[in-house]
């Protein structure tokens, strides 16, 4: 049994050195071998059955012992590969996101440039309609000019008519235009990225879900079962009581000051 | 090995004792599972959704919040000692170093590691003159994560720590200020206590200067000047040269600082003294030779090697002798002491104040 405590024991412990220990300031630790710990525990529970049990039960419920210590290792064992379980699956999360983060992007980026095709497309044939229009206007005018004294009050009619008439047309087109861009794929990745933005949402709430449960700490239990006081064995005992009670006195005069501010 | 139920599932409440030295640049904490820790004193939150994206988290600590600055809006809570601002609560600066404040107690247990089937009984050691606007501030920050809590002087419990009750002298060299504190058996009060600016931060910038002076073209900041002093740190005979790498025009080029170094610690030996010698000539003229041979150093500076045998040479040149000694551990003197008191304190004082 000795053996297994002995390995149990080293398992159990955290390593750190000489320097780590300086550099956080501890000058001296108490040492105790991990062979005398495991000696000690052996013998404490040889000892307490020892007086309470004869001989094959002994060895029976020292048996029993070692089994249950190393349940209890394994335990901790269980414990510690579900910590790894988590931890994996918080890393799976954490890519699934980032790649959704990634395609969210590109999906973005692939409709911005759409749009702005869409765009230059629509720049190009402004050009020529404005060609268009430079040339009819030029024509009124001339047909204006011919007849002697020219016609202004019907050049400026027909200069109105002529542009009510473009944008018109314009108004029409641009309509036609967005309902054809909407029916095309537009539509489609819009509501892709909406789903995507959605999906990032949930991942990341599991993910910080994750977080918090890997994170979740069972935290090591304090020496003391119950509230201590001072010892009456401790020097200057009377002193250090009287010292207690005037620090309990100031604490309380504060917490009063504090609760009526 | 039968596995009772009924006392299984009685729970069997612990009680988890925690001192806790709160600190201008550190705050260290000693608990009664074993557990001791230190975290630098500072608080950061992303300063925006880019960056609370990149650093996931909501909330940063010590040298991570330290070294992720740019990224955060960095709080340093505590302000010699006292907590910044809260002598005008209601102002926002107020409110977020209060917040601050706060996680950063609330981390501090954390990092005690207690159960939470366990009843968590805090004691914090903070300035000795500190406002009790300041100290009621403090207990609420602690009030949110622990089940009963008090303040006490930090210099005494350094001295309870250590079992030095009567007729002794703690000086506490912190970053900011160096305080001293004289102890006679009862709660130190306001003309036990003197305080000088003369500490952990003067030096580093008194090292600063020389290095600027005597080492042309050096290129540093206050950060590495801080490192090579704690590195190198010490007084009277050196004992080992301090030979630094520091960049001059980008390239790597070494330098002996070694006297430097000694000369920059130095200037904490006349102010001690000084507060040594006041707080011994207005004490009672019988029990003042005692005072005398009880020096007491702490705190992050008392780590300067050889200033123990420094302020005693001074002591006995101005003061006509004196005995200095060095605590034992000096990041956790102050967390230690707090931890022994909490543990001496009856339990009917605990619950009055839950
Ligand atoms: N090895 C060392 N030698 C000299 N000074 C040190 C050493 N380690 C830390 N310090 C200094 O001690 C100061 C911090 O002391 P500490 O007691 O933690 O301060 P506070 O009580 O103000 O939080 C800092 O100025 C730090 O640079």
């Amino acid at each position: 049994m000795r053996e297994s405590l002995t390995e149990a024991l080293r398992r159990l412990a955290r390593r750190t050195d000489v320097d780590q220990l300086k550099r956080s300031g501890v000058r001296q630790v108490n040492v105790l071998g991990l062979d005398r710990i495991g000696a000690l525990v052996e013998e404490a529970v040889h000892r307490s059955l020892k007086h309470r049990l004869l001989g094959a039960d002994r060895e029976a419920v020292t048996e029993a012992t070692k089994a249950e210590f190393l349940k209890l290792l394994h335990s901790k064992e269980a414990l510690e590969r579900s910590h790894d379980e988590l931890a994996r699956l918080k890393q799976r999360a954490e890519e699934e996101v980032e790649s959704l983060r990634l395609e969210l992007q590109r999906q973005q980026q692939s409709l911005a440039e759409r749009l702005r095709h869409a765009a230059d497309g629509a720049r190009a044939g402004y050009e020529g309609k404005n060609a268009e229009i430079a040339a009819t206007v030029g024509e009124l005018f001339a047909a204006a000019l011919a007849t002697s004294p020219p016609d202004l009050a019907a050049l400026r009619e027909r200069i109105l008519e002529c542009f009510f008439l473009e944008l018109d047309r314009e108004r029409r087109e641009t309509l036609a235009a967005r309902e054809a861009a909407k029916d095309r794929e537009i539509d489609v990745l819009e509501r892709r990225i909406a789903k995507m933005s959605h999906a990032l949402e949930h991942s990341e709430a599991r993910l910080r879900e994750l977080g918090r449960t890997h994170a979740a700490d069972p935290g090591i239990a304090s020496v003391y079962r119950e509230v201590q006081g001072l010892d009456r064995g401790e020097s200057q005992f009377q002193r250090k009581k009287e010292l207690m009670a005037v620090i309990f006195q100031a604490n309380l005069a504060l917490q009063k000051g504090a609760s009526e501010a | 090995m039968t596995n009772d139920p009924a006392s299984t599932s009685a729970k069997t409440h612990g009680v988890l004792y925690i001192g806790m030295d709160l600190g201008t640049s550190r705050t260290s904490i000693s608990a009664s599972n074993g557990v001791r820790e230190t975290v630098y004193s500072a608080v950061g939150y992303p300063k925006d959704v880019v960056s609370r994206k990149l650093l996931k988290k909501e909330v940063l600590f010590g040298k991570e919040a330290i070294e992720k600055r740019l990224s955060l809006k960095l709080y340093k809570p505590l302000e010699k000692g006292v907590l910044k601002f809260s002598e005008q609560a209601q102002s926002p600066e107020a409110k977020e170093n209060l917040q601050a404040a706060k996680d950063l107690i609330a981390e501090a247990i954390r990092m005690a590691r207690p159960r939470s089937d366990e009843l968590v009984y805090c004691v914090i050691g903070a300035p000795a003159q500190a406002s009790m606007k300041n100290k009621a501030a403090i207990i609420e920050a602690a009030r949110a994560t622990v089940d009963s809590v008090m303040l006490c002087s930090e210099p005494f419990s350094v001295a309870y720590g250590l079992d030095m009750l009567e007729d002794c002298l703690v000086v506490d060299i912190g970053a900011g200020t160096t305080d001293m504190c004289r102890m006679h058996g009862t709660m130190p009060e306001d003309a036990d206590q003197i305080t000088s600016e003369i500490a952990g931060d003067a030096i580093d910038h008194e090292l600063a200067n020389l290095l600027t002076k005597q080492c042309k073209g050096a290129q540093f900041t206050i950060q590495m000047v801080k490192e090579i002093k704690e590195r190198y740190a010490y007084v009277g005979e050196a004992p080992e040269r301090a030979v630094v790498t520091l960049p001059v025009e980008g390239k790597p080029t070494q330098f002996d600082v070694t006297e430097l170094i000694k000369k920059a610690c130095m200037i904490l030996v006349p102010p001690i003294v000084e507060g040594i010698r006041r707080l011994i000539a207005t004490f009672d003229p019988e029990f003042q030779h005692r005072l005398r041979s009880r020096v007491l150093l702490a705190g992050g500076g008392s780590m300067i090697r050889g200033l123990d045998t420094a302020v005693e040479e001074a002591m006995a040149r101005d003061l006509g002798g004196g005995k200095v000694v060095k605590v034992d551990e000096p990041v956790y003197g102050g967390a230690n002491g707090a931890l022994k008191i909490a543990h001496d304190m009856p339990a009917e004082f605990w619950e009055k104040l839950r």
